[in-house]
């Protein structure tokens, strides 16, 4: 059991480091829904092993014990896994749930303030256009999802740049972007191993989006320059601190993306993260199998006879 | 290039606030690239009169429209907020791209040139 529990953390500790580069060899549409999906499992396997590392040491109490059919003196010479690792375990599974509470906890309360101020807005279909100096642009979650982009940004722009603008915006709305992005927040909130593949992930997503502008205006190059553009007249009026929590993923690797040919779909990358995937799992199928085995072999000889 | 109806609507509004005064059916036409039928246009500017969604005044013999932009100052006033958003609330929204450094900008533009 122990051995199963330390290749399921390196195979998550693994996935971490090797996600973000793989995220890069992938159509970004592909490429978001398998990180934040490799993510979520990796998460959850983790805190699935710690926790049960930590019951090895909790079910050893007598009151918990008394709640479940095993003699504590039976599970504590079995358990391979001694007190105080799995005493860590334990408090390493708190802190994750605390934390994932925490957060989401935040992000609800944010998405209610958001809707909160679209509520009533006249929009265009779902654009709504503020009449503010500042250049920016962004979109809110569906459902009941709105771009919202100022008319200082508006005037700044060209057509075909404006074109570039909605067309990405349209893309956020379309394939609920916001969500993927809320998805790979929480499972980095869960394990702080997963956060560069969750930044990863935040910024297949806004590729993602480029990628459909690049096919709506039938130009890449377009695509790049309107980013670039945006960039930097957002530098004059943004606040240095602002910037950090803006998600606008990397711009350097949009904006080389997009000058460099549009992505292929590669079947056999998409093969091999799945088959990977399912390989990360066996050490945690392991874990979940050998530590029932365990409080079986513990179990009192009266227990089970119930009938 | 081919467009939906809403998306040519939102191109006209975008055209129209970005300009923020009257426009006739022509101004509009040239903001947008010139390469859309006057018809089409006019079309568009009609329904959006219709909706509210634009205002218009006779000019000659033709109509100059104006964008109806959200004055409702609550809702204005939390919006401003939004676009200052920082944390959780900045999470929720995906914004189109942030702020640059000197350096960043400087390889960014050194990219886009190399390119060419």
């Amino acid at each position: 059991m122990t051995t199963a529990a330390i290749l399921g953390l390196i195979a998550i500790v693994g996935y971490a480091l090797i996600a973000p580069a793989a995220a890069r060899w992938m159509a970004p549409s592909v490429a978001t829904k398998l990180v934040i999906a490799g993510n979520v499992l990796s998460a959850a396997s983790g805190v699935f092993i710690l926790a049960v590392l930590a019951f090895t040491w909790i079910g050893q109490f007598p009151f918990v014990a008394a709640q479940g059919a095993w003699s504590p003196a039976a599970l504590h010479s079995d358990s391979p896994v001694p007190a105080w690792p799995a005493a860590i375990a334990g408090c390493l599974v708190l802190l994750a749930l605390l934390s994932v509470l925490v957060t989401g906890l935040r992000q609800m309360r944010a998405l209610v303030e958001v809707h909160r101020a679209c509520r009533g807005l006249t929009a265009v279909g779902d654009l709504v256009v503020l009449d503010d100096e500042r250049p920016d642009a962004f979109s809110t979650p569906q459902p009941a999802g709105r771009v919202i982009v100022t008319s200082g940004l508006l005037r700044a722009l060209d057509p075909r740049q404006r074109a570039v603008l909605l067309a990405h915006e349209k893309s956020h709305l379309q394939h609920h972007h916001a969500w993927w992005n809320l998805a790979a927040g929480l499972t980095a909130a869960v394990n702080p191993v997963l956060r560069p593949a969750a930044r990863a992930a935040a910024t297949a997503v806004e590729r993602w989006a480029d990628e459909d502008a690049a096919r709506a205006v039938g130009d890449r190059r377009l695509v790049a320059t309107t980013l670039v553009r945006v960039a930097q007249l957002q530098t004059r009026f943004v606040h240095p601190e602002a910037v950090v929590g803006a998600t606008g993923g990397d711009l350097e690797t949009r904006v080389r993306a997009l000058l460099a040919p549009p992505p292929r779909h590669r079947p056999l990358v998409i093969a091999a993260a799945i088959a990977a995937f399912a390989l990360f799992a066996l050490p945690a199928a392991a874990v979940q199998h050998t530590g029932e085995a365990l409080f079986e072999h513990a179990e009192r000889p009266v227990a089970g006879q119930h009938t | 290039m081919s467009r939906g109806r809403g998306d040519l609507e939102q191109q006209v509004f975008a055209a129209l606030a970005a300009d923020g005064g009257a426009m006739t059916t022509s101004d509009v036409r040239d903001a947008l690239g010139g390469e859309l039928a006057y018809t089409t246009v006019m079309t568009v500017l009609g329904r959006m009169a219709a909706k509210g969604l634009a205002t218009r005044q006779r000019v000659g013999r033709s109509y100059a429209y104006t964008a109806v932009v959200d004055s409702a100052e609550v809702a204005a006033h939390q919006l401003h907020r939004l676009l200052d958003a920082r944390g959780d609330r900045a999470a929720v929204l995906t914004r189109f791209a942030r702020g640059l450094s000197a350096e960043e900008s400087q390889l960014l533009v050194d990219l886009l040139q190399d390119d060419e």
